[in-house]
């Protein structure tokens, strides 16, 4: 198994792991927020605000540093699914979660120079990174400056809508991150996956 | 010293001839309807009072058909007695106590709240009704859906002693102050008694207060709203019952449900996946322990062992 030099700059490592960090606290304090209860249990309001609003700033900061990065390094192609093959391949990592991990068979795919990830993860990760993300971020935005706006939306206050917004996509982050965890323990070890993002190469 | 010109001049005004025993509503507004009309009382620290009434406010305030003098009546010709009015105090409970149409509007009890407020404690002789309430302009009641005039009115008739300072510690200040009524704040608890307004220090200053799902504000603010909505649709969804968004009170339940249950089901599927694999290696190891009971290696005619047993590495 080839591990491309290039695969896991220190750029990358560095992004994703202040990602991480950021995103568990932005769940708990934003969970603190949309469930406060009036005896304050959870994080206080005021904290968590402060915390989620700091935290969201620097998740923002940090999601256009990845995009430069990605841009200027290339990185950015190992998203791309190739064009022949795709969902065949998607179909046999699906089959392997479901079925070929519990009988001991290898992943139908290995990291190669020219592609470190595999369908699923390529898919995933795009349409999290590149569609996902940036609403999550445009409508945390939003929240922090209301008065861009309108008033009104048909009825409702012009930040309700946003507020969905955010409250669905930050759902659905949540549980990509959930399972995201997870499947980095069905690498070729429980811990590969982790020592490759930590380190580089495993 | 001005007050006694302007006694004067309304004394000769009275004494003309071919006037009315009593003058009409035009007559009073001659002056009254001047917006700098105003005099100050020598009594209350010097304070302007302002004389001035709004025409185009007077015509739709509530007291918009009776006759000037019938409030401000006695002792016309020397000066407006405010305290008396057909030998009844001036209040609002002077004129309406007693009213089947009026019991909804609970004077008395919101009298005897006002009683207890800092204002009342602090000048019961200054402070009455109209010391906030114009008479004389349209009140607007909590049964409206333009929340934004309802806000807008109640924190003028604050605004025109107190200026807001000290709210620094806001989170935008300024949403606040046009989102909610000083007395959403400014009289904690639950008890809708806005007319008991405490000392400054007793402000509500916890966010938790507001900015939850049993919010405070469901029982000030948004109190009819409420009671209007429960009666509708069982429930209170603020989502669609106000018109605001308030992080941590406006809520929706199907949607907070559906995150409890995909949250539920991620954790259980994760978590059957990972007890899966465990069981399944468990198993694996367990049968390739008992397929590969190990025969002894063969020796060659050099003596050395040969093992087939290790083989090439599966990733």
């Amino acid at each position: 198994m080839a591990e491309h030099p290039t695969h896991y700059p220190i750029w990358l490592r560095g992004w994703h792991w202040l990602n991480a960090s950021l995103f568990l606290c932005l769940i708990v304090t934003g969970a603190s927020l949309h469930f406060t209860r009036p005896d304050g249990a959870w994080i206080d309001f005021a904290t968590a605000r402060m915390v989620h609003n700091l935290a969201g700033m620097v998740l923002a900061a940090n999601y256009v540093f990845y995009l430069a990065g990605n841009a200027l390094s290339g990185n950015w192609r190992f998203y791309i699914p190739p064009r022949q093959g795709f969902l065949q391949g998607l179909a046999a990592m699906n089959r392997f979660y479901a079925v070929g991990i519990f009988r001991g068979e290898p992943m139908p795919f290995t990291p190669e120079v020219h592609s470190k990830f595999n369908p699923m993860q390529q898919v995933t990760y795009l349409g999290v990174m590149y569609g996902v993300m940036p609403v999550l971020v445009l409508s945390g935005l939003l929240f922090l400056f209301p008065e861009w706006l309108p008033a009104q939306f048909f009825g409702f206050d012009g930040l309700t809508p946003v507020a969905v917004v955010h409250y669905l996509t930050g759902l659905f982050l949540t549980l990509f991150m959930a399972g995201h965890i997870y499947l980095a323990t069905a690498g070729p070890t429980l811990t590969s996956e982790f020592r490759k993002m930590i380190l580089g190469s495993h | 010293m001005n007050k006694w010109i302007i006694v004067g001049a309304c004394a000769l005004a009275l004494a003309m001839p071919a006037r009315a025993a009593e003058p009409g509503n035009d007559f009073c507004l001659r002056c009254h309807g001047r917006a700098t009309l105003a005099f100050r009382d020598g009594e209350h620290n010097g304070r302007l009072v302002n004389l001035h009434i709004d025409q185009a406010s007077l015509a739709r305030s509530e007291h918009r058909g009776i006759p000037c003098v019938q409030c401000h009546g006695d002792n016309f010709a020397s000066h407006p007695n405010h305290d008396q009015v057909e030998g009844k105090p001036l209040t609002c409970q002077g004129c309406h106590a007693g009213q089947d149409t009026f019991k909804k509007y609970r004077l008395e009890a919101i009298s005897r709240q006002f009683e207890k407020s800092i204002h009342f404690q602090n000048d019961p002789n200054g402070f009455d009704c109209f010391s906030c309430h114009d008479p004389h302009a349209p009140g607007l009641s909590g049964r409206v859906s333009d929340m934004g005039a309802r806000v807008q009115h109640n924190n003028a008739m604050c605004q025109t002693c107190h200026e807001p300072k000290s709210h620094d510690w806001l989170p935008d200040t300024a949403r606040h102050l046009e989102s909610v009524r000083c007395v959403d704040c400014h009289v904690p608890g639950v008890g809708g008694d806005t007319h008991a307004i405490p000392a400054a220090k007793r402000a509500e200053k916890r966010c938790e207060s507001c900015h939850s799902k049993d919010s405070h504000l469901l029982a000030k603010l948004y109190r009819f709203q409420a009671m209007e909505e429960r009666r509708r649709a069982g429930f209170i969804n603020s989502v669609v019952m106000n018109d605001a968004y308030v992080v941590g009170m406006t809520r929706n339940a199907f949607l907070d449900g559906l995150t409890v249950i995909l949250a539920g089901l991620t954790a259980a599927g994760l978590a059957a996946h990972a007890l899966g694999r465990m069981v399944s290696a468990f198993r694996r190891r367990r049968r390739n322990q008992g397929k590969e009971a190990p025969s002894p290696p063969a020796m060659n005619e050099k003596g050395h062992v040969h093992d087939d047993r290790k083989g090439p590495d599966h990733g």
